[in-house]
């Protein structure tokens, strides 16, 4: 079970794209969302979707002002400087009575090493799991904590509030079979919601460019078999490759980029032209544009319309 | 605490430039090289040198510019390769050994019974030029483990002491991470270098299990850049590992 905690962080976000966020969110295989009241109450006059929802509560009091709710938990400052490794909070029901645990775990701690804790706390009953990214474990834990039979995980979007990131928890339950996708997941509108947020384009699942290729030997494999070098299919996360042509280019690089855009180059040779399109790199010291290797092939007497003939996620089948 | 020892060996100038993103130029690579050796990193990665000329410089500038970290080249599994990387008098030659079913019959499209072949001759032949070589074990996290086992008892009757388990995809978690590393460390008691990737956010908290599990190389890049999601953050690895392993580790020197 997965509940994602993302709009707890965007209380300084406008009502729309908190509610749109929801919405996203609800769109995506979690089973609970987790929200302030700041939040709660921005969004309480639009239709809420049916969901378990959680409330993050200023203190116990507030459960009788929010009636309903799936669970409530107290809002707590973290120490990340204290000696604690974990620290253990109590759930409440609607009633106020305590129904759950929750553990948050802070720091100091590997998979390895919580392997049998986990165990042991899974042995004495229902336990929210919220594990901390501060040393770069969270995702593996909270993925971890799943496999070894826990019940649920505390995520939240591109991990905001140092979280596990919902999106890789996600895909790491479906590349290792334990909660397949039987859809794409569609992470635009959770992007658009989260305006405000940078995005580094090599974000795990979420980036931009995590699809795109240079490296010759990598290009020549994905030509053979995209799975030679990627871990799920683009489309899984509405992505698609990219083959990009720049110093670390090859051959085959070339003659993909000449088949996308339907350019014959006759007696041309193709090693010919990789000379030129890394000499062209090197002097614009970046990897060179679609438009630019299109107008480069034509100048040296390729022929084409240099249309886009197919795309490169359908190489393999055209 | 669990005191551990490891080595770093950065990949930065090889596997990170293979990101679309970045580009160096060879004052840069030379400028990169530099810095990880004042750092005290123990192995630099420069480069491919069957690549070309440029490259080959490149990696004998970079070569003569550092004092103390060891200089390796990433090479294929055959001569030509080799021949080229003989040119740049690095330290260390990395020979890549594919080893999963889908790389070794789809990418190289040659069976099991070839590779194995192959590897006995390019290493026959790489052992009268280099004194060390490492083999990395491209696709390790698809492989079978029997095979990976039998690529590495056919590696050590070549004198070479130590192979990379290279999770290439990024697929691992933490725990698998240990017991395949575990497994291999007690059945061959040959020296692992682990190489990750980060598709699923997990780099480091796999690179921190296999020195768990007796890893004695890690592979890490600045910044972790490398394809698609970069490989394992150096200085994300180094901070996990002062506050897990204690503060001994801090440059992964020892």
């Amino acid at each position: 079970m997965i509940v994602d905690a993302t709009l707890c962080y965007m209380e300084t976000s406008t009502a729309k794209q908190q509610y749109m966020m929801l919405m996203a969110l609800t769109r995506l295989p979690i089973d609970a969302i987790e929200m302030t009241v700041v939040v709660y109450n921005n969004i309480v006059r639009m239709k809420l979707p049916r969901q378990k929802y959680i409330l993050r509560v200023k203190n116990k009091y507030d459960i009788e002002n929010y009636p309903g709710f799936h669970y409530y938990v107290k809002s707590i400052n973290i120490d990340k400087d204290s000696d604690k490794k974990w620290i253990e909070q109590v759930m409440y029901d609607t009633s106020g009575r305590a129904a759950a645990r929750r553990i948050i775990v802070i720091d100091e701690v590997s998979v390895i090493n919580m392997c049998e804790q986990f165990c042991t706390w899974i042995r004495n009953g229902k336990l929210y799991l919220e594990p901390l990214n501060y040393i770069e474990q969270a995702t593996a834990l909270a993925y971890t904590w799943l496999k070894c039979g826990g019940n649920s995980v505390i995520t939240a979007f591109c991990g905001l509030g140092n979280h596990a990131p919902l999106e890789e928890v996600l895909m790491t339950l479906h590349v290792t079979g334990i909660k397949r996708l039987i859809k794409p997941l569609n992470f635009s509108e959770l992007k658009k919601a989260a305006g405000n947020i940078a995005i580094s384009p090599v974000k795990p699942v979420v980036g931009a460019e995590i699809f795109a290729v240079e490296s010759g030997i990598h290009v020549d494999g994905i030509k053979k078999n995209p799975q030679l070098y990627e871990p799920y299919p683009p489309e899984l996360v509405n992505a698609s490759r990219r083959i990009v042509l720049g110093d670390m280019s090859g051959k085959s690089s070339i003659e993909a980029k000449l088949k996308e855009y339907n350019l014959v180059c006759g007696k041309i040779d193709t090693v010919k032209i990789l000379e030129i399109v890394k000499q062209k790199s090197h002097d614009l010291h970046r990897a060179i544009t679609d438009e630019e290797f299109c107008n480069l092939v034509k100048m040296i007497g390729c022929a084409g319309s240099a249309e886009k003939k197919i795309s490169y996620s359908r190489y393999n089948t055209a | 605490m669990q005191k551990k020892k490891f080595h770093i060996v950065d990949t930065t100038l090889r596997d990170g430039a293979q990101s679309p993103l970045v580009m160096f130029d060879s004052r840069e690579k030379i400028a990169i090289a530099e810095m990880l050796d004042d750092k005290n990193i123990y192995q630099i990665e420069a480069g491919i040198p069957i690549m070309g000329k440029d490259e080959l410089a490149i990696i004998s500038k970079i070569k003569k510019s550092c004092f103390h970290a060891k200089i390796s080249t990433w090479n294929r599994l055959n001569k030509n390769d080799l021949i080229a990387a003989a040119d740049c008098e690095a330290d260390i030659v990395h020979i890549s050994v594919p080893v999963s079913q889908r790389q070794i019959y789809e990418k190289l499209q040659k069976d099991v019974k070839w590779l194995l072949a192959q590897l006995e001759d390019v290493l026959a032949f790489a052992a009268s030029y280099f004194t060390e070589i490492t083999i990395g074990m491209e696709d390790a996290s698809r492989a079978d483990m029997k095979l990976m086992l039998t690529v590495i008892e056919k590696v050590k009757q070549f004198a070479v002491r130590r192979v990379r388990f290279a999770d290439t995809v990024g697929i691992m978690t933490p725990s698998a991470v240990y017991e395949q590393i575990r497994e291999i460390k007690e059945k061959t008691a040959i020296q692992i270098e682990f190489h990750a990737h980060n598709d699923l956010g997990m780099a480091v908290a796999n690179s921190i299990a296999a020195v768990q599990a007796g890893a004695d190389f890690i592979d890490t890049t600045v910044q972790g850049i490398g394809e698609r999601c970069g490989n394992c953050d150096m200085e994300k690895f180094l901070s996990a590992a002062a506050i897990i392993f204690g503060s001994d580790n801090r440059r992964g020197l020892m």
